[in-house]
């Protein structure tokens, strides 16, 4: 893709401005690590590791919170 | 604490001296002093004195216009903070070259500029929704006072702030943020210059950083965050430690244990890769050995 496509395609992308950022580490013992961990990440999380105790812990806020909309994308 | 009472401010420079305010007015007489102190911009330990407003920029490269490059809930941050709305601003005055948010963190051109009403608008929403905090934090926000300072300003002033920093502001920073955050989470990096040197150009951490963690020791409440890093128990987390547990009696301590090797991390051989077991049980004791009131 030129570069004039994939900007385009970042301006199509406003209209999924409800994504949401979370990086993700898995480590070759199995460990996984990660950073910027949105509700439905850490649910997703702990549905795949539910003895962890610090992932459950954040799983179980969404009962009382929904996501708001990311709406700042990175510039290029 | 929401500060809601008038505010003895030690403030020397231009402007007319505040009256009495709730927080957000408070901080909106703030952002205007700190607007005029990017003219002689000495907002880090850095003191560079250049004039943003014009376009200079010093170590931390960032010109008049605050950039942010994330604004969403999260739910890593301590278990007493979340869920929280985290503002990112873009832009850095330290090169740690294991910075989990490298890119943006070191480049202030990175994200959009910042809309103070739209982010208050999308906090607003989020607390309405169930987070409990808003978190302002970077890259370093203290570049950034002036619009730090004016998005506390368009937020309700019961909402609960965080601030999130590098502990390496200067003076004129702390005057200027005094009564605004009710939470400093801080980070302790480096247990000695040293390192901080190798790893983040920072010629002189030590001091700045325990100024700052002293006067949020005594003014907020303060969270001390310390990212364990391969081979650095030694000498940095134990004397970090050690100095935590002598000068900041029953401060909350968050040892973070789940280094990842970004960013630049692989130009020093051992952050290439994450924290050995052993390490971390190390890091422990030493946490238990000092009494250090952790939290997660």
């Amino acid at each position: 893709m030129t570069r004039v496509d994939l900007m385009k395609a970042d301006a199509n992308r406003e209209s999924d401005a409800a994504t949401l950022t979370t990086e993700l580490l898995i480590l070759p013992d199995g460990r996984i690590l990660a950073h910027n961990v949105t509700l439905a990440f850490a649910e997703l999380l702990n549905t795949l590791n539910p003895g962890d105790e610090q992932i459950a812990a954040r799983a179980t806020l969404r009962a009382a919170t929904h996501p708001v909309p990311h709406s700042h994308e990175r510039s290029h | 604490m929401i500060a809601t009472e008038t505010h003895e401010i030690s403030w020397r420079g231009e402007g007319q001296w505040p009256g009495p305010a709730g927080r957000s007015a408070l901080a909106a007489e703030r952002a205007v002093l700190a607007r005029t102190a990017l003219g002689n911009c000495r907002f880090c330990a850095y003191h560079c004195g250049v004039d943003r407003r014009v376009g200079n920029a010093g170590i931390c490269r960032a010109g008049g216009v605050a950039r942010v490059f994330s604004a969403q809930v999260e739910v890593s941050d301590e278990l007493d903070l979340i869920p929280t709305f985290a503002i990112a601003l873009s832009g850095c005055d330290l090169r740690c070259d294991f910075c989990i948010t490298g890119r943006p963190s070191w480049n202030a051109q990175s994200g959009e500029p910042v809309d103070t009403a739209r982010l208050a608008r999308q906090a607003e929403e989020a607390l309405a929704n169930g987070a409990r905090t808003i978190m302002i934090l970077g890259g370093e926000p203290t570049i950034h006072l002036p619009t730090a300072l004016e998005i506390v300003a368009a937020l309700p002033d019961w909402a609960r702030m965080v601030w999130k920093t590098n502990a390496h502001g200067s003076e004129q920073a702390r005057e200027l943020l005094d009564g605004i955050f009710d939470v400093w989470l801080a980070d302790y990096k480096f247990g000695n210059d040293n390192c901080a040197r190798r790893l983040a150009r920072v010629p002189d951490y030590t001091t700045p950083v325990r100024q700052n963690l002293v006067w949020a020791y005594e003014h907020s409440e303060l969270i001390v965050r310390h990212l364990l890093m391969p081979g650095h128990v030694d000498c940095c987390w134990r004397p970090v430690a050690q100095w935590l547990a002598a000068e900041l009696p029953g401060v909350k301590v968050n040892l973070r244990s789940g280094f990842w090797p970004a960013w630049r991390s692989r130009r020093h051989t051992e952050l290439r890769g994450t924290v050995a077991a052993g390490e971390r049980e190390r890091a422990w004791k030493i946490a238990r050995d000092c009494g250090l009131h952790l939290v997660k």
